[in-house]
């Protein structure tokens, strides 16, 4: 590929196909300001993002981190750099503290201070002790809970598939907040999402993927 | 016949008033119309025939043992007992993984069995074939059962566990870490009917091979010390056998991307 990307620009994905699910002819993910990757479900959101990390693979296309072709790194460390949250919430068992954990011990990365871990918690408004069983969580809960375990790593960026849609608004207006706090921290935020109120994130990136069958061409705002 | 340990010799007319008990099954069968009465004729006539057939052969390479002959006893059973193990799997799992039974159970009963033959038992030559194809057997058979659970148990974790191992791949796992909790599961689930056998031995049941010697007319003591090494040879055996293929067959389950297979 001649195109080199930007120098601000984290991901930049040219010509990018998978199956006939999308056709997205540039992606770029800036830094400073977090990035929004709507459309409609089954347009290839969680497709597209789980591409980022090599979990999928495309047909056509490049991915490249800071100007990297994604293809030449080592898949797991690329997920150690590039950390991503499923719209399924999951637990790999244990307690509150276990499952925060979970995210750096995954990425062989020491474990962090439960002072950090409290922190954690109270960032994503979850009123949980450390000791507490997550089995007998509610949606809502594990979802903030999951959200909680990859903001605890060590990676460069998030790529968040749906992180509020158990949440209800006034949660759902805080966590996009923080998320807005993170990137302006220099965390690189993406964040696969329905249409909804985003103004929380403020000035977001937003990439829109049609919904039109085939001829999907993603639109850079 | 020859009997020279002094077992009693079933003579072929007594042999036959055996199959006085076939006759009661297939009259019961009849009656209550459970409609079984040809696979049990099938099946007592397959018996009947497979078993002459195996006695004549055991009996000539008795007669002649030689290495070669003895081998090609063993990879026939080992190749009998891979295609088993697909006969008996529910699930059908990635196309690797059926590499990875070959050669888990190839060289895992292999193991086993050379350990036995020579270590334990000590016979000579190394390929008598009077010792070296019943334990064999024994062996072979013990850890088929246990690679087809180990492989069915494998897929089905693969299955049920696939959205937590690709949250742990999401987070920068190692499909070897993302895997463990399947491979130890699999693990552990194929080599319990072992374990459960040298509970109940003795107790519950009379294993076969010692009823058979006992039958034969070796003393009972005797009988158990065989019976002990065998099944410490089958614990041996099972043990290798899917310890490999739970230890290399995770990867058939990721492609070069380190991502799991059949996903998306």
């Amino acid at each position: 590929m001649a195109s080199t990307s930007a120098p601000t620009a984290v991901f930049h994905g040219q010509d990018l196909r998978f199956r006939d699910v999308f056709r997205i002819e540039r992606f770029i993910v800036p830094s400073g300001a977090p990035t929004v990757v709507t459309g409609p479900s089954g347009s290839g959101k969680s497709t597209l993002l789980k591409a980022l990390v090599r979990l999928v693979p495309l047909d056509e296309g490049t991915v490249r981190l800071h100007g990297v072709d994604v293809a030449t790194i080592d898949p797991v460390a690329l997920r150690r750099r590039v950390v991503m949250l499923g719209q399924q919430a999951v637990r790999f068992g244990g307690t509150v503290r276990d499952e925060l954990q979970a995210g750096r011990s995954w990425a062989q990365t020491a474990p962090a201070d439960d002072a950090l871990l409290v922190d954690a918690l109270q960032s994503v408004r979850l009123d949980k002790t450390l000791e507490d069983d997550p089995a007998v969580f509610s949606g809502g809960e594990l979802q903030r809970l999951a959200l909680a375990r990859v903001l605890l790593t060590d990676a460069q960026a998030l790529l968040l598939d749906e992180p509020t849609a158990a949440l209800g608004a006034g949660d759902e207006e805080r966590i996009l907040a923080l998320l807005a706090a993170r990137a302006a921290a220099g965390t690189t935020v993406v964040i696969a999402s329905h249409a909804r109120d985003l103004s929380p994130l403020g000035d977001a990136n937003v990439v829109a993927i049609p919904a039109d069958a085939f001829q999907r061409t993603g639109a850079q705002r | 016949m020859s009997t020279p340990t002094g077992a009693i010799d079933v003579s072929l007319l007594r042999l036959a008033a055996g199959y006085v008990f076939v006759l009661l099954a297939l009259a019961i069968a009849a009656r209550r119309k459970v409609g079984r009465t040809s696979e049990i004729l099938i099946g007592s006539l397959r018996m009947t025939v497979q078993l002459v057939a195996v006695g004549y052969l055991l009996e000539f390479m008795f007669e002649y043992p030689h290495p070669a002959i003895t081998l090609a006893a063993l990879a026939a059973m080992q190749t009998f007992a891979v295609r088993n193990v697909y006969r008996r799997v529910k699930r059908r799992g990635p196309a690797a993984l059926g590499r990875v039974v070959w050669i888990s159970l190839f060289t895992g009963s292999a193991v086993a069995i050379t350990y036995f033959l020579l270590v334990i038992l000590a016979i000579t030559p190394w390929y008598e074939p009077r010792y070296a194809i019943p334990v064999a057997g024994m062996l072979i058979g013990n850890s088929m059962t246990g690679i087809a659970l180990a492989y069915d148990r494998l897929v089905a974790g693969f299955e049920d566990r696939s959205a937590t191992i690709d949250a742990a791949l999401m987070l920068g796992a190692t499909p070897a870490a993302a895997s463990r909790g399947c491979v130890r599961d699999a693990f552990a689930a194929a080599i319990l009917p072992t374990v459960n056998a040298m509970m109940g031995m003795g107790i519950v049941f009379l294993p076969g091979m010692m009823t058979g010697q006992i039958l034969g007319g070796a003393s009972p003591v005797l009988a158990i010390r065989y019976q002990i090494a065998i099944m410490l040879g089958i614990v041996g055996s099972v043990t290798v056998t899917t310890f490999l293929l739970t230890s290399f067959g995770w990867r058939a389950f990721f492609d070069a991307d380190k991502r799991l297979i059949g996903t998306r």
